[in-house]
């Protein structure tokens, strides 16, 4: 995945962005999109559980740390 | 099953990346356009979590190496090939088009947002709508900056403006959006690229 340098995204969230692109953008051969909405929405969940956990993950380390 | 990642041109090797559910790439040639795709079984198993992150990956692998991309949205998959060359026989054209358009291009997506620009900021009706108006101006404003790098912008969904800029100009673009930023410290500019053009396949987006 190509980010410039800049304010500095995180890789979690970058995977979102891209997955918001690939769901919502791109050009569509047959105006069907065979995705169901359920799919779309396990996609975004599973995201959602791995920002959770990076998260968590990085308030226990500032914790471990303090 | 087959499965459609992007229309390339001037695309020699394969990018050395796993397709969904971990399938090889190839290739389908359709004249000078090419479709990149890979094939499972279908009715196999798929997390379309891991599916929709490959396919992103497999595009921009495809943008990284190909001098033209047109990004196909997750989830177009096709029997076989008699089903997918029906699909692109009819939009051929388009396709051409859009691969003519994005020659060496990337996306640089921008989304600027005033304070109580939401709903839930906006602590009346009228500053909510004084915040969008604000938020419309400034987005001509920043695509007026952009022109000289920019080939073409649209406006996507939210409050996104995708501008395709040719690839050595994609560090210039990104400079121009963050003095943008700078001199309005007010607003919240967002930015995010290069990526594949996924915004410039031209129909239905």
């Amino acid at each position: 995945m190509s980010v410039l340098e800049g304010p500095r995204l995180e890789e979690q969230v970058t995977l979102v962005e891209l997955v918001d692109r690939v769901l919502h953008k791109g050009v569509t051969l047959t105006g069907d999109i065979v995705l169901s909405v359920a799919d779309v929405d396990l996609v975004y969940v599973g995201l959602r559980v791995i920002l959770a956990s990076v998260s968590t993950l990085e308030r226990l380390e500032a914790e471990a740390a303090g | 099953m087959i499965h459609v990642y992007a229309f390339v041109r001037g695309l020699d090797d394969l990018p050395d990346v796993p397709g969904v559910s971990g399938a090889g790439l190839s290739k389908v040639p359709f004249g000078d356009v090419v479709a990149v795709v890979s094939t499972r079984d279908a009715g196999s198993a798929t997390d379309p979590r891991a599916d929709a992150v490959a396919h992103g990956l497999v595009v921009e692998a495809l943008a990284a190496t190909a001098t033209a991309v047109v990004p196909v949205r997750f989830g177009e998959t096709f029997e076989d090939d008699d089903a997918l060359r029906a699909a692109v026989v009819e939009r051929e054209a388009q396709l051409r088009a859009a691969l003519d358009l994005v020659g060496n291009c990337v996306e640089i997506g921008v989304r600027v947002q005033a304070p109580a620009a939401t709903a839930v900021a906006a602590a009346s009706g009228t500053d909510y709508l004084r915040a969008r108006l604000a938020e419309s101006a400034h987005s001509a404003e920043l695509e007026e900056r952009l022109k000289p790098y920019a080939r073409a912008s649209v406006k996507a969904q939210g409050a996104e403006t995708a501008f395709l800029v040719e690839r050595p100009e994609a560090a210039a673009a990104v400079d121009a959006v963050r003095a943008f930023a700078d001199e309005h410290p007010h607003l919240s500019v967002r930015w995010t690229g290069p990526w594949a053009p996924y915004s410039f396949g031209g129909g239905a987006q």
